[in-house]
């Protein structure tokens, strides 16, 4: 019988059961760990599990999804980007205004996210090695939403520090130069019809104090009801 | 024999005058109770002769102090009265009524009173002694013989009224606490037996399994609840966000509906307001212009009526015409007339002097012939009429005769005289006009006509 000896060093040999001691604070971690897990649902749960505790470790943001999302389409293999994780990337990232791509790559790893997806929207426009975040942002919420301000609204709900569910609200200069640089982007809107429309918005922001809400440039605001 | 039966307790002396008699009795020992002060009741003293009295007044008993007051103690009756309870009064008495041994009310016995007890006393004591008399007692002892007093029993008893008590007392331990339980061990049994291992006895897999199973689960399964929990929440948080949002925003859309539709009725009841002063002024301005189109017609003529009237009223004047009629004519007419009754005084005097002359001339005539007689009577009478006639001022615009016939001159003498003074008038007044001499003539003829 080999004997085996338990990973912490012991002062002496372990008897019964009684002896084997578990820290105090390993329940809390695995508690927090697995809820993460079960929000994030993670693709690869190992190279997800090692981002987070290298993050928990580091100090950073966690690569962790606030809401639990229930996949909408039936699962491929490797899913592409989602709100969610569109919302962690801007957790992680938007703290530093310009991101470098190689970091922007390791992150996507981290949640599990195709290469390929990283590499179309990288495309879109032509980045060097730093990458505006609020661009990226833009790009990633176009290839979530299928229209312009489908994509405005994701940006939207990414950006606003209201409670989920309420009013989505940005500042109406974020709004401008989001909206104006997807159209750029998009081509195919001419500008004129870009300035009325923002104009407009403007001028019902400047009712809200200089938000712009959701209902503002949506017919449908909502989609829960 | 044993000892002497105890004494019957002695019949309280009760005082000879029931209570409710002594409370009915007019208080006749009243004027003796201010000589020795009853402290009890001093308000018998100032109580009236009435039918109904009290030997004591009803009143409220202070409390009775529980101890007596010191020796030295300051002047009683300065303390403040304390009241008890009349409940907890030890000096009120409880119990049934009916068979109640009273207390004689100890109020201090007239001598009468006293005599009377003693008389009592004395009565009770003779009745005493007479039963003890009557007692039936043991024949007296023979003679030379004694009665002694002897036991017979075996044993000699002192008999004493007195009773031999001893006191004996008795006390337990004080006591101590229960000790405790001694250890059981129970006896031993079996057989001892002992063994020995080579290895390690303990496997930490297998040991650790069940409280990984432990761990690991309850983790999962908590992690899971809790996440279900918080998005439960978080959901139900988002709609109705959401909701309050739609709401929102639904509501603003009423408020600009009503503040369209409020700017929309403000703007028509303005419009309407001021439509309805347009038509007032329009109605207003048709009036004004009929009233002063009649107005003009109605005093179209007023100017030329007004002028007429002043016209006739004669206030447009020529000043000189008006000047000449006020003054110029009068004056005129007054010269006129003065002209003309100098004129007509004239002719009178011309006519009296005819008339003197032919007077004359006719008495001359008539002194010849004597039928002419009567005419001078008739004569007479005339000159007095005539110049009566001719000096009447007649004011006259045209020049009249003044002599205007007078239907009372009906003398045919005046024909004939007249006839004559008319030649010589005509003779000599020749500035008279002709007119004037032919109305004269005619009125000759009416005369003699009316003759």
């Amino acid at each position: 019988m080999t004997e085996h000896k338990p990973t912490m060093p012991l002062p002496e040999t372990m008897f019964c059961a009684e002896q084997i001691r578990i820290p105090p604070e390993l329940p809390n971690i695995l508690k927090e760990f697995t809820k993460a897990a079960i929000r994030t649902q993670p693709h690869d749960v190992l190279q997800w599990s090692a981002a987070y505790f290298s993050a928990l470790s580091k100090g950073e943001t966690l690569p962790v999804k606030e809401r639990l999302e229930m996949p909408l389409t039936i699962e491929k293999t490797e899913a592409g980007l989602t709100l969610g994780l569109l919302k962690v990337l801007h957790k992680q990232l938007s703290p530093k205004g310009m991101v470098n791509v190689a970091e922007l790559k390791e992150k996507w790893k981290h949640l599990c996210l195709p290469e390929e997806q990283l590499q179309a929207i990288l495309q879109l426009d032509d980045f060097g090695e730093e990458v505006e975040w609020m661009k990226f942002l833009a790009l990633g919420c176009s290839v979530l939403g299928k229209s312009l301000l489908s994509s405005m609204k994701h940006a939207c709900e990414i950006l606003t520090k209201d409670p989920e569910g309420g009013a989505a609200r940005i500042p109406f200069e974020m709004f401008s130069f989001l909206y104006s640089y997807l159209a750029s982007i998009d081509g195919d809107i001419p500008k004129e019809e870009v300035e009325v429309f923002l104009h407009k918005i403007k001028e019902e922001a400047d009712k809200q104090s200089g938000m712009v809400l959701l209902r503002n440039f949506l017919s449908q605001a909502s989609t829960l009801f | 024999m044993r000892g002497a039966l105890a004494p019957p307790r002695p019949r309280v002396a009760v005082e000879t005058v029931p209570r409710c008699a002594r409370l009915l009795r007019v208080p006749q020992s009243a004027p003796a109770a201010p000589a020795m002060p009853r402290p009890r009741d001093p308000e018998v003293a100032a109580v009236p002769a009435v039918l109904y009295s009290y030997c004591s007044l009803p009143r409220t008993l202070p409390a009775r102090p529980k101890y007596r007051p010191p020796l030295d103690a300051a002047e009683p009756g300065k303390e403040p009265v304390r009241y008890s309870n009349l409940m907890y009064d030890p000096r009120v008495v409880r119990g049934n009524t009916y068979a109640l041994e009273v207390v004689p009310v100890s109020t201090p016995p007239t001598p009468f009173e006293i005599q009377r007890q003693k008389e009592a006393w004395k009565r009770a004591l003779a009745r005493k002694r007479a039963k003890e008399q009557m007692r039936p007692k043991a024949p007296e002892p023979v003679e030379g013989r004694e009665h002694v007093q002897v036991q017979t029993e075996l044993y000699l008893e002192e008999i004493s009224d007195r009773v031999i008590e001893v006191d004996v007392e008795c006390q337990t331990d004080a006591f101590l606490d229960r000790p405790p339980s001694p250890f059981f061990v129970p006896a031993k049994t079996g057989k001892d037996v002992a063994t020995q291992l080579a290895g390690e006895l303990f496997d930490f897999d297998i040991e650790v399994k069940p409280i990984l199973e432990v761990l690991i689960g309850k983790t999962v399964e908590q992690a899971l609840l809790e996440v279900m929990e918080e998005e439960e929440l978080a959901q139900l948080w988002a709609h109705q966000r959401a909701y309050a949002e739609l709401r929102n925003a639904e509501l603003a859309e009423v408020q600009r509906l009503e503040e369209q539709d409020r700017r929309y009725r403000e703007e028509k009841e303005r419009r309407r307001r001021q439509h309805m002063q347009m038509l007032k002024k329009q109605k207003e301005t048709a009036e004004k212009i009929a009233a002063q189109a009649f107005a003009k017609h109605y005093l179209a003529d007023l100017i030329p009526s007004v002028f007429n009237n002043l016209r006739e009223g004669g206030f447009f004047y020529d000043p000189i015409e008006r000047d000449i009629e006020t003054e110029f004519l009068p004056w005129l007419m007054t010269e006129v007339e003065e002209e003309l009754e100098g004129k007509v005084l004239a002719r009178i005097m011309l006519d009296s002097l005819i008339r003197t002359v032919v007077e004359n001339r006719l008495e001359a005539f008539s002194r010849q012939p004597p039928s002419d007689q009567p005419e001078a009577p008739a004569e007479e009478p005339q000159p007095p009429e005539e110049p009566q006639a001719a000096e009447e001022p007649q004011p006259t615009e045209e020049p009249h005769p003044p002599d205007e016939p007078k239907p009372r001159d009906a003398e045919p003498q005046m024909a004939g005289e007249t006839d004559a003074a008319d030649q010589p008038v005509t003779e000599k007044e020749e500035t008279d006009q002709p007119v004037t001499e032919q109305q004269s003539s005619q009125r000759m003829s009416f005369q003699l006509e009316l003759e």
